[in-house]
């Protein structure tokens, strides 16, 4: 009988198929975690989650004892422990001290280390720690990303010799990878975080006006400073068509610009666009950059200053120069004419002095001191026009104004037989103005009335508000002005009454223009004059 | 009493020697600041009418330094034209008066009628 003959050869076959077997399901399970782990730490945004989920598939997988992941400071140039882990009870990771030879082989020579005894490894001969960790194996790669090395990934077993295989050395590289690229991805998005927030930091801090504007003609981002100008909320205005935007108030005048900008792709600078209206003007230096990939056009950001108050300050000191030029020029020649004045009008004097018995010359004597007087009058109010100085502008309440004005004014009105009427309008007028400077107009529009109104009559004072600006009328129900002096009455000299120097009205004229602000007349002859004083208002200023 | 005319202009100069002499003043005149300086040394006027505005040296100055020499001499200044600040200023370093042109012959009496009571 012949036993079934079992030979030895398989037996061994079996073994190793068996153990083949074991190897390929324990190599799939292995890939399973490592697909799992690729797909889970590549969601991560969390540099210190996303270490300890690396430690967990380590630990998992490869039997350490302690482990570590190190991560290098560009700044302090170290290495050092971000994460570690260790399968003894009570020991603390943070114990385990990387030897120089490893970092010197790893991470300057970017090499993975796989060590089956420390002790007698010829490599870490000499080396301290690996001698009072006593170390028996250990593994380390580094952690490379395409540019550079992040850091190093370190497993140790100080139980054992030969703890660790060359798979598993390469399952640990596989890891180090994948956990470098999402580091990698992680500082990216960290560092487009931070630049982001740095941009716009810059960009909520700008006086500009900053709006982007993509190929399609979509308003893609504004800055805090062009939602003010603008008026509108930012996230309301994402994404809606340009035109929609600058469609408004007082923008239009910028479509025309902005159209060929976007379509041909073109830069635009412009130093001043006059939008707005007479009594809301807004001046602005446009500035449109064309935005381009490569050769292809991708949309425009558009720039904005808002230049009005800059404008008329310096018109405002273009205006004081000149008043200056002017008042100098005038001072002098006043000088060099009321000399001759005085010797005319002192001979004159000296003449009546001597021949006051003689009625003729007496009389002629004392005309020609008249008249002297009369021109020197004139150059004395002209002295006033030539010295109007620039205002000194604050912000005033125009109604207080006019009530200081009226008290001062209350008597004259009462003795001319005058009945004042005030109509104020409910709202708080705030403008800039000189208070002093504006007396004058307003002392010099009253008199005009009570000139024009000599039986008396009605003078009445209204204001209201008209858009951006405050507005106070002056109505008398005098004689009236004649439709042909109309248009002479701003100007210096110009007069119809037998006395006075024809300035008032001019001086009053260059008061509110250095106000920024506008005279105005309406006349009907035989039912009164309107003059009207436009002011701009403080911005926000009505309440 | 006797009264220094400081101006450039010497038609001036005329016509106020020729009323003050009337109104039996005792009349000097300078069309400088350096003249009338030496005027004031020489024969020590009891007043003088100083215009502001003069070429090389202006009425301001000379102001200054007749009271340097005698701060009794009294000074009234004579501008051709009106400036407050000028006026404050010649009153604080010691003027007597200030006066504009075309000067009023009678006031311009009173004020040195006034100087010479005090």
């Amino acid at each position: 009988m012949t036993e079934p003959k079992v030979s030895h050869e398989e037996t061994i076959v079996e073994t190793l198929a068996q153990e083949d077997l074991k190897r390929l399901l324990d190599d799939h399970q292995k890939l399973l975690v490592l697909y799992g782990f690729a797909n889970i730490v590549s969601a991560i945004l969390d540099r210190e989650k996303l270490l300890n989920e690396v430690m967990n598939v380590v630990f998992g997988l490869i039997h350490a004892e302690r482990g570590a992941i190190f991560l290098y400071d560009a700044i302090t140039q170290k290495l050092t422990p971000r994460v570690w882990r260790s399968r003894q009870a009570g020991e603390k990771g943070n114990e385990i001290v990387l030897s120089n030879t490893v970092v010197d082989l790893a991470f300057r020579g970017h090499k993975s280390i796989l060590c089956l005894d420390a002790m007698v490894d010829e490599r870490f001969k000499g080396s301290q720690s690996i001698q009072i960790q006593s170390i028996r194996s250990c593994m380390c790669v580094p952690l490379e990303s395409q540019r550079r090395t992040l850091g190093l990934l370190y497993v140790d077993s100080r139980l054992a010799a030969g703890s660790f295989s060359r798979e598993e050395l390469t399952l640990l590289s596989g890891i180090a990878n994948q956990t470098a690229v999402v580091l990698e991805n992680i500082e990216l998005v960290q560092r487009l975080s931070e630049e982001r927030k740095r941009v716009e930091a810059i960009l909520n801090t700008l006086t500009v006006s900053i709006l982007s504007v993509d190929g399609r003609g979509a308003v893609s981002y504004m800055n805090p400073q062009a939602e003010k100008l603008f008026g509108v909320k930012a996230a309301e205005w994402l994404y809606r068509p340009y035109t929609d935007l600058f469609e408004k108030n007082p923008f239009q005048p910028l479509l025309g610009l902005l159209g060929p900008a976007l379509s041909e792709g073109k830069g635009i600078r412009l130093e001043e666009v006059a939008c707005g209206e007479l009594d809301r003007p807004l001046l602005l230096q446009v500035n449109i950059v064309p935005m381009r990939e490569g050769l292809i056009p991708k949309g425009i950001l558009v720039v904005l200053d808002d230049i009005t108050e800059k404008k008329t300050l310096e018109r405002q000191i273009a205006s004081a120069e000149k008043l200056s030029a002017i008042g100098e020029m005038t001072a002098g020649l006043i000088h060099e004419i009321n000399n001759p004045l005085n010797i005319i009008s002192g001979r004159a004097q000296l003449l009546l002095f001597e021949k006051k018995d003689d009625p003729d010359i007496a009389k002629a004597a004392r005309i020609i001191r008249e008249q002297v007087d009369r021109a020197s009058a004139i150059t004395d109010h002209l002295l006033d026009f030539a010295r109007q100085k620039p205002p000194k502008l604050e912000v005033l309440s125009l109604h207080d104004l006019l009530e200081k004005f009226l008290e001062t004014m209350d008597n004259s009105f009462v003795s001319h037989q005058i009945r004042l009427e005030k109509k104020f309008v409910p709202l708080s007028l705030r403008i800039w103005g000189d208070a002093g400077q504006l007396e004058e107009v307003l002392v010099n529009l009253a008199v005009n009335a009570m000139q024009a109104m000599p039986q008396g009559g009605r003078f009445t004072i209204t204001t209201q508000k008209v858009k951006e600006a405050a507005e106070v009328s002056f109505t008398d129900t005098g004689c009236g002005i004649p439709p042909e002096h109309l248009s002479k009455i701003f100007v210096p000299f110009f007069t119809t009454k037998g006395r006075g120097t024809g300035l008032g009205l001019s001086i009053a004229h260059g008061i509110m223009e250095n106000h920024g602000g506008v005279i105005r007349v309406q006349s009907q002859m035989r039912q009164g004059t309107t003059f009207t004083l436009v002011f701009p208002l403080v911005r926000g200023g009505e309440s | 009493m006797r009264i220094l005319v400081v101006d450039d202009e010497q038609e001036i100069c005329n016509f106020l020697q020729e009323f003050l002499t009337k109104k039996k003043y005792e009349v000097v005149t300078a069309l400088d600041a350096e003249a009338a300086l030496q005027a004031v040394k020489e024969s020590r006027p009891h007043l003088v009418l100083v215009d502001i505005r003069m070429p090389e040296k202006d009425g301001v100055t000379l102001l200054k330094e007749i009271k340097a020499i005698d701060r009794e001499i009294g000074v009234i200044m004579v501008t051709a034209i009106r400036d407050e600040k000028i006026a404050k200023r010649t009153m604080q370093l010691g003027a007597d008066g200030y006066i504009t042109k075309p000067i009023d012959l009678d006031y311009l009496e009173t004020n040195i009628l006034v100087k010479r009571l005090l």
